[in-house]
């Protein structure tokens, strides 16, 4: 199903008065790979909320696929965007590897052979099939954020976005999360610091600075330019510092 | 091969919780009637190959409660403030105190067993079986699944704490560490809503979903029986 999403002029402000996002325009289209980056208190994760409709913008519109979220809309959207948390001890809360992955599918009202299908499906595109019947907190970090991948992925979304998918990571465990990263045939939308997973992985990329966007186009072209990665917090990525 | 792997983690659960019913209905208990339990316990144990060191180690963890209410309950019948009437109270009322240490072990033991037997999910799987309330279902969950992301927490806070802040006197140190004990509290609280964020953005409505249907059979009801036969006998004893 073709799932792109729009945010039309949408703001939105904390109830503590935090202005975190202010009239964003942005489309992220069909299968697109996307990297949103910024610096800290940027407006990323209130982005990656708002998509899912965990916040609801103060004002302005978001889209997704055929779909404006309202409160109406908020099953299914929640159902075609799957949200990755930075800290998979947030992401992970059952007792089981196993139903903690079926949790989301369940959660949708599919069958019982359904849901195991797609949790096996889902440890598969992780493999990790042998920690099923694992607790999550006996699992390593790495081994918990590709749960974590994995408890989205059996949802099926047309759209996924990712908080910091390859942070604290060892150089095999980011590897190994950049390798699933490619291989997720849905819209991706990923925030990230890790600039040179941006690079190699995702062809486009957005920039989000004070709660606005500053920079929207090809990862190459913007992680390159060092007065606008510097201006805002960021800077170029290893393989250009040093090439 | 372990006849408890035959029953439903329901009838595990109800079985336990009619032990235990008869063991608090039927205190104070003699020295027969306790040793008959920890006897049935202690065969059950044997049966379902279970570690009963383990168990009966970790049965002692009601010790300290129980010891202390144990400890103050002739208080209550100090008449006047002097050495002989305290001497007389707690010569007086050894048998109840005895006693409240004695029940709640026996439970306890009764709970290792259970525990042995059971996992954490099929004790959960039960609970949701019998219709215990939800919130307490998903209390317990949360509990089983956070209490080592608590315990990785405060051992890393009082890692700082200590590093920074060596050779402290004893009440500077409980002061810390009730700052410490608000600090995990806060820490709870926020990680109980980005948790909360989780759930919901995978189609959370208000019920933990579960995959597992196992209904009681013949065993189930044979063990059953046996339990209550168990602690009517202690009771008819009593």
């Amino acid at each position: 199903m073709s799932c792109s999403i729009i945010y039309e002029d949408v703001s939105f402000t904390y109830p503590n008065g935090t202005d975190a996002l202010h009239q964003v325009n942005l489309t992220l289209r069909h299968g697109e790979h996307v990297a949103l980056l910024g610096p800290n208190g940027a407006g990323k994760s209130t982005i990656m909320l708002l998509s899912n409709g965990i916040l609801k913008p103060n004002q302005g519109r978001i889209v997704v696929g055929d779909l404006t979220l309202t409160a109406d809309t908020l099953k299914p959207i929640r159902q075609r965007v799957g949200l990755v948390f930075q800290d998979p001890d947030d992401q992970l809360f059952m007792t089981t590897v196993h139903d903690d992955i079926a949790f989301g599918p369940l959660n949708r009202g599919l069958s019982a052979g359904e849901v195991e299908q797609r949790v096996a499906d889902a440890l598969e595109a992780v493999s990790l099939t042998h920690l099923s019947a694992k607790a999550p907190h006996d699992l390593s970090f790495g081994q918990k954020k590709r749960i974590a991948l994995a408890t989205v992925l059996a949802m099926q979304p047309d759209f996924l976005i990712l908080d910091e998918p390859s942070s604290n990571l060892d150089p095999r465990g980011r590897r190994q999360m950049m390798e699933l990263i490619r291989s997720i045939p849905s819209t991706v939308l990923i925030a990230t610091h890790d600039l040179d997973m941006a690079w190699e992985l995702l062809p486009r990329t957005i920039i989000i600075d004070g709660g606005q966007v500053v920079a929207d186009g090809p990862t190459r072209e913007l992680l390159a330019d060092e007065v606008l990665m510097i201006s805002h917090g960021l800077e170029l990525p290893a393989v250009v510092k040093y090439s | 091969m372990n006849p408890f792997n035959s029953l439903t983690p329901q009838s595990k659960l109800l079985g336990a919780v009619i032990m235990v019913v008869g063991i608090v209905v039927s205190a104070p208990h003699t020295a027969f009637s306790a040793g008959a339990v920890v006897l049935l316990v202690s065969a059950l144990a044997i049966i379902a190959e279970a570690r009963i060191g383990q168990m009966l180690l970790r049965s002692l963890v009601v010790l300290p409660v129980a010891g202390m209410l144990s400890l103050f309950y002739p208080l209550r019948f100090v008449a006047e403030l002097t050495p002989a009437a305290f001497v007389t109270a707690y010569a007086t009322y050894w048998q109840p105190m005895l006693a409240l240490i004695v029940t709640p072990w026996l439970c306890v033991l009764v709970m290792m067993f259970l525990m042995e037997i059971c996992t954490q999910e099929d004790i959960l799987y039960a609970m949701e079986c019998l219709h215990l309330p939800h919130i307490l279902v998903l209390l317990l969950t949360f509990m089983f699944r956070y209490v080592d992301v608590m315990r990785y927490q405060l051992r890393a806070s009082r890692r700082a704490l200590v590093s920074r802040a060596p050779g402290l006197s004893a009440r500077r140190q409980v002061m810390l560490y009730g700052n410490l004990a608000g600090s995990m509290l806060i820490r709870a609280y926020d990680q109980g809503e980005r948790i909360h964020a989780a759930m919901l953005s995978r189609g959370y409505t208000g019920i933990l979903p579960r995959l597992r249907s196992e209904r009681m059979a013949v065993p189930d009801a044979i063990f059953l029986v046996c339990t209550i036969v168990f602690a009517c006998g202690l009771l008819l004893y009593h």
